[in-house]
């Protein structure tokens, strides 16, 4: 059964480029001194939730109030310094553009690596490639470099990589801003494709529109705690009435 | 990522040790895509050149004929004898120098995937080796050339270089892991490496021999490099294997493997945050 589950869970980014910074923007996590010297920013802060199959999360929260992090660290990239997680079923994970890729190879090349690194086999891969092919239709472009493709196509390409291996949670961050019309409405089949298939779909966002319109429930993260958490309308409505 | 369909956390340093043991075993079972890796960092380094990934081995016959010339003129060594030496060394030196300056930067090369996927850091050391293993075979090509040139004769002892090669792998694993965690977190140490190798080299028997040294000769024998060089080289110029050097790279392995488990174990979980 695909399921998330956070249990107190801490952790505290090293921050090496300043020794002086005290304060931090409201709602982002707090800076503090770490026990072996230098200063540290409380990225997340006792978090406890859980998270079962069928279900589309949103995470809301000013800018630094953990939502990158925490969907990081159901990824599995980032582990806790306290607490203990549990994640059952095969996470994709989405986060800045341009990340587990190389720019400098083909599309094509990248499907093919990230195939692999999927568990694929060599000739396995090969046929992968049309399928994904077909979904992010950026035609020959495939065969040139990521770094030539506009923002929307490289995009269109992490998205169709992200979700193309059977994926059971899908992380994503902030993703739906670029990418045209047509390939939004593919994009949205595709994410409620993994919530029938008993997934679960997490969405990190600060715009309260997003999370109403592909959310049922909703996180609240402030300082890199859960503030709230319920049902998608009551928390939406509670972050815009606190005046951020 | 792909191992298992479940992933279970919980902070405690105890399990360090059992976590970067299971992830040098996941980085060996992505092996064919360290490979696959490792042929587009060589095919990107040589991308629209005529000859691709040839030049390495272009640069390193230049390199070894032109020392083995000089040094035959300046020391009055025969030519034939000492280009081998000088090709040979300088071949295993081609190794290791790139196991310990990629070494360095092995992490920081990497961080756009470190940060985006969920993927043993053992992967990218493995990526890094066979990028250096492809580099080797090129020059090894030329090497073999340049025996059958200069009539150099083999004997069955020549083998013994193998098992050597496997000793200069397990110690690039070492030298990745070792040096990749500490200058990803102090970047001083990088610069320090670079400087260290160049000046190595030599002081390395390279591209003279210990009978050349002089004075020097008492205090070669406090470079570990000057092991790790004879017990692959010794094989295939003179035909001998040196047993003191075995025992010396041996304990040498066993000691680094020991510190760089320790050091591995202890930061791993926080090489994704010092970028």
């Amino acid at each position: 059964m695909v399921s998330i589950t956070l249990n107190n869970v801490s952790l505290t980014y090293p921050i090496f480029d300043s020794k002086t910074a005290a304060s931090s923007p409201e709602g982002a996590g707090r800076i503090e001194k770490r026990k072996h010297g230098g200063l540290g920013l409380k990225a997340l802060d006792q978090v406890s939730l859980s998270i079962e199959q069928g279900d589309r999360v949103g995470l809301i929260g000013r800018n630094g109030s953990g939502k990158s992090t925490l969907l990081r660290m159901i990824a599995g990239i980032y582990t806790p310094d306290e607490g203990d997680i549990r994640v059952n079923g095969q996470t994709a994970g989405l986060f800045e553009v341009g990340l587990g890729m190389r720019v400098e190879a083909t599309g094509r090349r990248n499907i093919i690596l990230r195939a692999l690194m999927e568990g694929d086999s060599r000739a396995e891969a090969e046929t992968r490639v049309q399928a994904i092919a077909d979904f992010v239709e950026l035609r020959d472009f495939l065969d040139l470099p990521v770094r030539t493709y506009s923002q929307g196509m490289m995009m269109r390409l992490a998205f169709a990589l992200t979700t193309s291996f059977g994926a059971d949670i899908a992380l994503l961050d902030e993703w739906i801003g670029a990418g045209d019309k047509n390939f939004r409405v593919k994009a949205e089949a595709r994410m409620q494709d993994i919530v029938d298939k008993a997934g679960i779909v997490v969405l990190a966002s600060h715009s309260p529109d997003l999370i109403m319109k592909h959310c049922r429930h909703a996180i609240w993260l402030d300082q890199g705690a859960v503030k709230m958490s319920g049902d998608v309308e009551t928390v939406v409505s509670a972050y815009e009435a606190s005046d951020s | 990522m792909t191992d298992s369909t479940s992933y279970h956390y919980r902070a405690d340093r105890r399990r360090d040790l059992a976590r970067a043991t299971s992830d040098i075993r996941r980085g060996i079972g992505y092996w064919r895509l360290a490979i696959e890796l490792a042929n587009d960092d060589l095919r990107q380094r040589y991308r629209r050149t005529a000859f691709g990934a040839l030049w390495i081995s272009v640069s390193y016959l230049v390199f070894a004929v032109t020392i083995a010339l000089i040094g035959s003129q300046m020391t009055g060594v025969e030519l034939y004898g000492f280009m081998v030496y000088v090709a040979v060394g300088y071949l295993a030196w081609n190794f290791i120098n790139a196991s310990v300056t990629d070494g360095c930067s092995v992490f920081l090369n990497t961080e756009n995937w470190i940060s985006g996927l969920r993927l043993p850091f053992s992967l990218f050391v493995f990526q890094s080796i066979a990028r250096e293993l492809i580099t080797f075979g090129y020059g090894a090509m030329v090497a073999v050339l340049i025996i059958l040139a200069t009539g150099h004769e083999l004997t069955l002892t020549a083998f013994a270089a193998l098992p050597a090669l496997l000793i200069l792998l397990i110690n690039a694993v070492w030298a990745h892991l070792f040096f990749g965690v500490l200058v990803t977190r102090y970047r001083d140490i990088n610069q320090i490496i670079q400087t260290a190798m160049r000046v190595l080299f030599f002081l390395t028997p390279l591209i003279w021999t210990p009978e050349q040294a002089g004075g020097l000769r008492e205090w070669l024998w406090w470079n570990p490099f000057t092991y790790f060089i004879d017990i692959f080289r010794a094989p295939i110029v003179q035909g001998i294997i040196p047993i003191d050097s075995w025992i010396v790279c041996l304990v040498f392995t066993g000691v680094f493997g020991l510190a760089t488990i320790t050091l591995f174990a202890h930061f791993r979980r926080r090489i994704a945050f010092w970028f």
